[in-house]
């Protein structure tokens, strides 16, 4: 009973869901809106237990002496921002502060880090080494220049050239890729619905 | 045996790497200067729509930025944001549906309809972040003042007139996501069954993934990185954050071209003399 009858709801809720894309009877709409009212709650639900699940992962490196300063300082950043967001209201000042001040500027420099990786390995592995890296080296350089704007300094329709590669080459092998991976997650939905794949409830094949 | 120079070059120290790459950003933030753009289609096409809004078409914004990727996307946000201001009774609504941060950057960016004199609630509002992902995003499209009980202070939205405007996706004329990631839940939840035009405003290495939805009409537009927001606040003749940090991309970019450059140049030197010495 461990697995059925979480199966079971699965499958009721999966054709409920379907149905509710293809028929428009009004008992089968208010159903969905109702689950998808749920699903809302249960994601609102999921944050609080990530929350809660990272402070007890984070506590116990502090127990064990693991990383600690790096575990002290998430804990002591949720506790600040939890605290303020609570006692003042995420729309406070004190809150907006340490939002523009903290978060944003230290999120920002973590992407921004990326530029110095790409430089160093721009200069150190990305050479034209055979005909795929030259294929990949050429196209990169392209749309370096089109995104800067240099391109167009160089010839004014460098852009077409841009947008044909991204029009046509890219294109194609995008669209093939959306469709496989449609194709994949229908059959991946088909098998959750019947039972076959089981592993979100935790078995282990 | 001495060595090379060009095994010196290859093996150079990657401080000196990032150290230019530093200049290369910093120099264009402190001396900034103008980058010449040609305005592309995609862009004007986006621009060429919104001129053409009417006195109480609602346009949304789902702002899915977090902090990391924002500098490239919120300047989008931004540029729209100042050709909106200009525009009489156009009704912006705000939320977000990827992450708790979108309220704080919805919240900067309607900074500017404020500075412009709108009225908050009437023409505009901030609906918050709702957590859910799609399944959230196909409940607000069926009924928004359900999902949005509340807007992000949590007051009531009842006392709001901007939402007698909005009451399903039906009534949006334009919706906004501006992300890292694509855009397909919304062309599912409320391109496909509503008829919204939907256009993201994503971050550029994020573009070419998103272009077989736009090529097949399911996106009303597209705006791609920080270009996209240089080239808009150019439509609306208002200098900000995008054109400002073009300076910066571009120097950047520049770096990592000869970067490349020279690093083939050292290949290709080293592989040749490695088969004239065997």
């Amino acid at each position: 009973m461990r697995y059925e009858i979480p199966v079971a709801i699965t499958f009721v809720i999966g054709i409920l869901m379907i149905l509710g894309g293809f028929v428009d009877i009004p008992v089968v709409s208010n159903l969905v809106s109702e689950v998808q009212n749920w699903g809302i709650i249960i994601s609102s639900f999921a944050l609080g237990v990530g929350a809660i699940n990272l402070v007890l992962v984070h506590g116990r490196n502090i127990k064990t002496g693991k990383n600690t300063i790096y575990s002290l300082a998430l804990i002591v950043g949720i506790a600040v921002m939890f605290f303020a967001g609570v006692a003042f209201g995420t729309q406070s000042s004190t809150f907006t502060f340490l939002y523009d001040s903290l978060m944003a500027p230290m999120g920002a420099a973590m992407f921004a880090m990326l530029a110095f990786y790409v430089a160093s390995a721009a200069y150190r592995a990305f050479v034209a080494r055979n005909l795929d890296a030259t294929v990949l080296l050429v196209t990169s350089i392209i749309c370096i220049l089109y995104q800067t704007g240099l391109g167009e300094l160089i010839h004014p329709s460098f852009g077409k050239l841009f947008f044909w590669l991204n029009n046509v080459p890219n294109l194609a092998g995008q669209r093939g890729l959306m469709v496989c991976s449609a194709i994949g997650a229908i059959s991946v939905s088909i098998r959750i619905l019947v039972g076959i794949e089981r592993g979100y409830l935790g078995e282990v094949e | 045996m001495k060595e090379s120079w060009v095994n010196k070059l290859q093996r150079i120290d990657r401080r000196i790497i990032y150290g230019v790459t530093t200049l290369a950003v910093l120099i264009p933030i402190l001396v900034p200067f103008a980058v010449p753009l040609i305005v592309t289609d995609t862009t004007q096409e986006v621009y060429d729509r919104l001129d053409g809004l009417e006195p109480g078409d609602v346009v949304m914004f789902s702002f899915d930025v977090s902090a990391g990727s924002a500098p490239e996307t919120f300047p989008i946000s931004e540029a729209i944001m100042r050709h909106l201001a200009k525009k009489d009774g156009v009704k912006v609504v705000c939320v977000s549906f990827a992450y708790p941060d979108g309220p704080e950057w919805a919240d900067r960016a309607l900074r500017i309809l404020a500075e412009a004199g709108k009225t908050y609630g009437v023409d505009y509002i901030n609906l918050g972040f709702r957590a859910g992902s799609e399944a959230a995003v196909a409940y607000a499209a069926q009924d928004m003042h359900a999902a949005f009980p509340v807007d992000v202070n949590g007051d009531d939205i009842k006392q709001f007139p901007i939402m007698d405007y909005l009451k399903t996706a039906a009534d949006i004329h334009t919706f906004f996501t501006f992300s890292s990631s694509t855009p397909d839940i919304y062309v599912r939840q409320l391109g496909l069954p509503y008829g919204v035009a939907v256009i993201p405003g994503v971050s550029f290495t994020i573009t070419p993934v998103v272009l077989p939805l736009y090529d097949s009409g399911d996106l009303a537009g597209l705006l791609g990185g920080l270009r996209a927001a240089a080239e808009y606040e150019l439509l609306t003749g208002v200098i900000g954050s995008g054109s400002g940090a073009m300076g910066a991309l571009l120097l950047a970019h520049v770096t990592i071209l000869v970067f490349l450059v020279i690093g083939n140049i050292c290949y290709f030197i080293d592989k040749r003399t490695s088969r004239e010495e065997n």
